[in-house]
């Protein structure tokens, strides 16, 4: 039946975003979420006030421009190839053009005005936004065109996955953004590679029809950007926790707290060093985003696995170490 | 928080718009567009025509289920199957079995070779070849079928009444002799999309299973309205009138008459060019005509006798037509023809042709047509046999063209390569007569033939050693002129009640005779009421490959277990196990939290 496999095809291509909206907590700060009546054992974060869905719909109007601006750069200044061949004048000037789109994410993160959600869920939100909006742009008329013929393609499939590895990088190049453009203090070392990896993102669609053009099978072009998505991903939420170590002075002062307890009943034979202090900050702060309830959990562990008996006096070390 | 919830009272309305505009949506999707297909092949429809109200041939146009391929399990169920059927490898017997036990079946396609479409090269093919020959006519005939006995046929002319008991009789009569298709019937050529589909049709059903709804396989979508009724088919005779020279004296001149009818009729009206019945005769006709022409055109060679040339329409239909335009004769002109000569199918023969006369042989006339033929023949090194077969005036059926002729008390004979008279739309230009099988120096010689007997005839140089169209002559036979005569008409069908009155080839023959002759008429006609023709005679079929039912499911089995994962994933890592477990656990009470 063609209805129905279009239906599956739409599933697959808008299923994701709907899925990640409603799974991640930016559904329980959006403005009409009712799981905030039944969620009462959980308080909401008053920081992170109601406005996601405003910041998805005005990331994804923002691509919508950002998509108009690229059309007609490219109507200007790209020239019609007379042959097939590759002219790396032609995709340089291609890859240029795909820069506009990090543009329009800088837009989106910066000079949109976004009540008071934290920095966690605005890049989630706009990286959401711009994900669905180029999904409706460039998957929706294909689908809706091609898909209810009688005539079976997997070209629609393909298609789904690819709005899917899509939403994959545009949250973490989101992630990446707003590591760049709205956290004025990350450890010095990690810039470079933030930029690098923000850099190869932004170029992964020019990469894409690169190797379109020489001639990749659809399958095999679409494993590529599931695999690399993933990757991308899993690099950009490294950095992203290991940048929050330098976070918000509360849970800095949390984090002391929940050391100082730890080290009360500690034996006095030892002072805690510095850098056993930061470390033991970076270890909770890895988890912070997980829950608020994690950290004392955490400290709970490690403050009963301290009280066994140990030789060692300086038993912290050994943990952490 | 109560309070957040006020504003669902005016929702509703919005809720009713929601739903309607949701329904509009899901009749949209609905529409199911059938777009690009994989292949699109062209296909040509069985001819379905009735004879005195008695249905025949397919009876259907539009087709819309999934393929098969023989060899079919015993007692598989066709009846939403069509079945691709290559004519190469086709087995008679099953299919003679399958239409006259009426199973009901999807549809028909057949897959014809191309070498009949293109010409071929080898003679070593001849046995392949002889074979595909025999297969078609048989074929054809079972398709078409008109198996009545003939004798059912002499009550044709008597009454009103007898037709009434005639035609209870065919009715009663209907489920052993006649049959017709009641599914639709198309024929295709074979290249290598619509091979390549079989190849995988066979390799599907060799699990045992012909394709159906839920199976996957390969459906074949005809999309064409159902057919109707052709208005009143006309038929067209063409005449051209080349006079002689008038001497002195009113006395008129007497005529020969050269005829030769241009239409066809075949199993698929859109494939029925009939290059060799009668497309040789045709340009026998145009040649013989043009090179009569050239003789008549100055005084000093214009010779005695008139010359009336005949392309008749309605053959098939017992010579129909030639009837009516014999009728619209007026009596001086009809008396004032000698003889007449029709030819018909003078495109492949070796060595022999066939004059089939009326008249006995003995009678004078025949006997001085006849021998003026076997003595050209004689010097051109072939022979001319003379076959007799005697007219019957009650029977209907007219099986060569000279006996129209015959019945309005004319002297005709017919020259033919055939020797035995066909039966009723039997060798009217079928799925085998293209132009491979048409020899062009057959034809050559067929024209100097007629041309040359004619010719001394009228000059009177019988028994002179005098060639008049000799070879490398101004008067010798154009082999230019033959061929692309012969290669326009092996390009158009020319069924004749789908050519319009003003049809390309209609006047494209009308101009040419009047190149030719002097005066050039048209007459139109309708063929007689037996005989009524269904239109949609071509197509285009769509083959489209479908994927099965329980793919569909799978795939939203799949991606209902994708979307689940990936939700509890999202939410395990980003607001820890315990809300996706308080997720399902219903919330206590307000009373309990209360107290």
């Amino acid at each position: 039946m063609t209805v129905f496999h279009l239906l599956n095809c739409a599933i697959l291509t808008f299923g994701p975003h709907a899925v990640y909206y409603s799974a991640t907590p930016l559904i329980l700060v959006s403005p009409s979420s009712r799981l905030l009546e039944r969620d009462y054992y959980r308080k909401p974060n008053p920081r992170s006030e109601y406005d996601t869905i405003g910041t998805s719909v005005k990331a994804a109007i923002v691509y919508l421009g950002t998509a108009l601006v690229k059309l007609i750069c490219l109507a200007t200044f790209l020239k019609v190839p007379e042959n097939d061949s590759f002219d790396p004048y032609q995709e340089l000037l291609k890859a240029l053009i795909g820069f506009i789109d990090v543009a329009g994410l800088y837009f989106a993160l910066t000079q949109l005005t976004h009540r008071n959600i934290s920095q966690n869920h605005k890049f989630q939100a706009v990286g959401l936004g711009s994900a669905f909006a180029d999904s409706i742009l460039h998957r929706l008329a294909p689908l809706w065109v091609g898909a209810r013929g009688l005539e079976f393609t997997w070209e629609y499939i393909f298609q789904g996955i690819e709005g899917n590895a899509n939403l994959v990088l545009n949250l973490s190049l989101a992630a990446l953004g707003s590591l760049m453009w709205l956290r004025k203090n990350k450890p010095r070392t990690l810039i470079p590679i933030i930029y690098a990896c923000a850099g190869v993102l932004a170029t992964m669609p020019s990469i894409t029809s690169y190797l379109r053009t020489l001639g990749w099978h659809p399958p095999k072009l679409v494993a590529f950007e599931l695999v690399s998505s993933l990757v991308m991903a899993f690099i950009s939420w490294q950095l992203f926790s290991a940048c929050e170590v330098v976070v918000d002075l509360s849970y800095f002062l949390k984090a002391g707290f929940c050391f100082l307890l730890q080290e009360s009943f500690q034996k006095p034979c030892f002072l805690p060093s510095f850098g056993d202090y930061w470390k033991f900050c970076g270890l909770q702060f890895t988890h912070q985003t997980i829950s608020a309830r994690r950290v004392e959990w955490w400290t709970f562990c490690s403050f009963m696995v301290n009280q066994l008996p140990t030789a060692d006096s300086t038993c912290t070390k050994s943990f952490f170490g | 928080m109560a309070g957040r919830w006020r504003g669902g009272g005016g929702g509703g309305e919005v809720v009713g718009s929601i739903y309607s505009v949701l329904a509009l949506v899901l009749i949209l999707v609905a529409c199911v567009e059938l777009g690009d297909a994989a292949t699109a092949v062209d296909v040509y429809r069985l001819i379905q025509y009735d004879l005195s109200g008695a249905p025949y041939g397919s009876r259907l146009a539009g087709l819309n289920h999934h393929a098969g391929a023989a060899p079919f399990a015993p007692g598989a169920d066709l009846s939403r199957t069509v079945v691709i059927l290559p004519v190469r490898e086709l087995n008679l017997t099953f299919l003679q079995e399958y239409i006259t036990s009426k199973q009901p079946l999807g549809g028909l396609l057949f897959l014809l070779p191309q070498d009949i479409r293109h010409k071929s090269a080898g003679g070593n093919k001849s046995r392949n070849v002889g074979l595909l020959r025999s297969i078609l006519s048989e074929l054809e005939q079972l398709l078409i079928h008109v198996n009545l006995p003939s004798r059912y046929f002499k009550f044709l002319k008597i009454g009103i009444a007898c037709e009434m008991i005639y035609l209870c009789l065919l009715i009663a009569l209907n489920n052993h002799f006649c049959w017709y298709l009641q599914y639709p019937v198309y024929f295709a050529y074979e290249d290598d999309k619509i091979n390549a589909v079989l190849a995988d049709v066979r390799r599907g059903d060799a699990t045992g299973q012909p394709a159906t709804a839920t199976t996957g396989g390969y459906k074949l979508v005809v999309s064409t309205p159902e057919p109707r009724k052709a208005s009143s088919p006309t038929i067209t005779n063409i005449q051209g009138w080349l006079p002689g020279l008038v001497g002195d004296g009113t006395t008129q001149l007497p005529t020969i008459a050269v005829v030769a009818s241009y239409d066809t009729f075949g199993a698929a009206p859109a494939l029925s060019v009939g290059s060799d019945s009668n497309g040789s005769g045709v340009v026998a006709l145009l040649e013989i005509a043009r090179l009569f022409s050239r003789l008549y055109s100055s005084p000093k060679t214009r010779g005695r006798y008139n010359l009336l040339f005949g392309l008749t329409s309605g053959g098939p239909y017992n010579y129909n037509g030639t009837m009516k335009w014999l009728r619209s004769f007026d009596q001086r002109l009809r008396e004032s023809i000698e003889y007449a000569v029709c030819l018909n199918s003078v495109g492949s023969w070796n060595n022999e042709l066939w004059l089939h006369v009326s008249k006995p042989p003995e009678n004078v006339y025949i006997k001085q047509v006849y021998e003026s033929f076997s003595e050209v023949a004689n010097e051109l090194g072939v022979t001319v046999g003379i076959k007799h077969k005697k007219i019957n005036i009650s029977n209907p059926r007219v099986a060569w063209e000279h006996e129209q002729f015959s019945r309005v008390r004319v002297t005709a004979v017919t020259l033919s390569e055939l020797s035995v008279a066909p039966e009723l739309l039997q060798s009217t230009g079928g799925l085998y007569d293209t132009r491979h099988i048409v020899d062009e120096t057959a034809i050559h010689r067929s024209i100097k033939l007629v041309a040359e007997s004619l010719a001394r005839h009228i000059y009177g140089c019988e028994g002179k050693n005098i060639q008049i169209f000799a070879d490398n002559s101004s008067l010798a036979v154009n082999p230019s002129y033959v061929k692309s005569w012969l290669d326009l008409l092996s390009r158009t069908p020319r069924v004749a009640p789908f050519l319009s009155k003003n049809d390309p080839i209609i006047s494209a023959l009308k101009k040419e005779l009047s190149d030719h002759t002097d005066e050039v008429h048209l007459q139109h006609e309708s063929i007689d009421g037996m005989f009524s023709f269904y239109d949609s005679t071509q197509a285009t079929l769509n083959i489209y490959q479908v994927a099965s039912v329980t793919f569909d499911l799978l795939l939203l089995l799949a991606l209902g277990s994708y979307l689940i994962l990936l939700f509890s994933f999202l939410v395990i890592t980003t607001r820890g196990l315990d809300d996706l477990i308080n997720m399902f656990r219903r919330p206590p009470s307000r009373k309990a939290k209360a107290a």
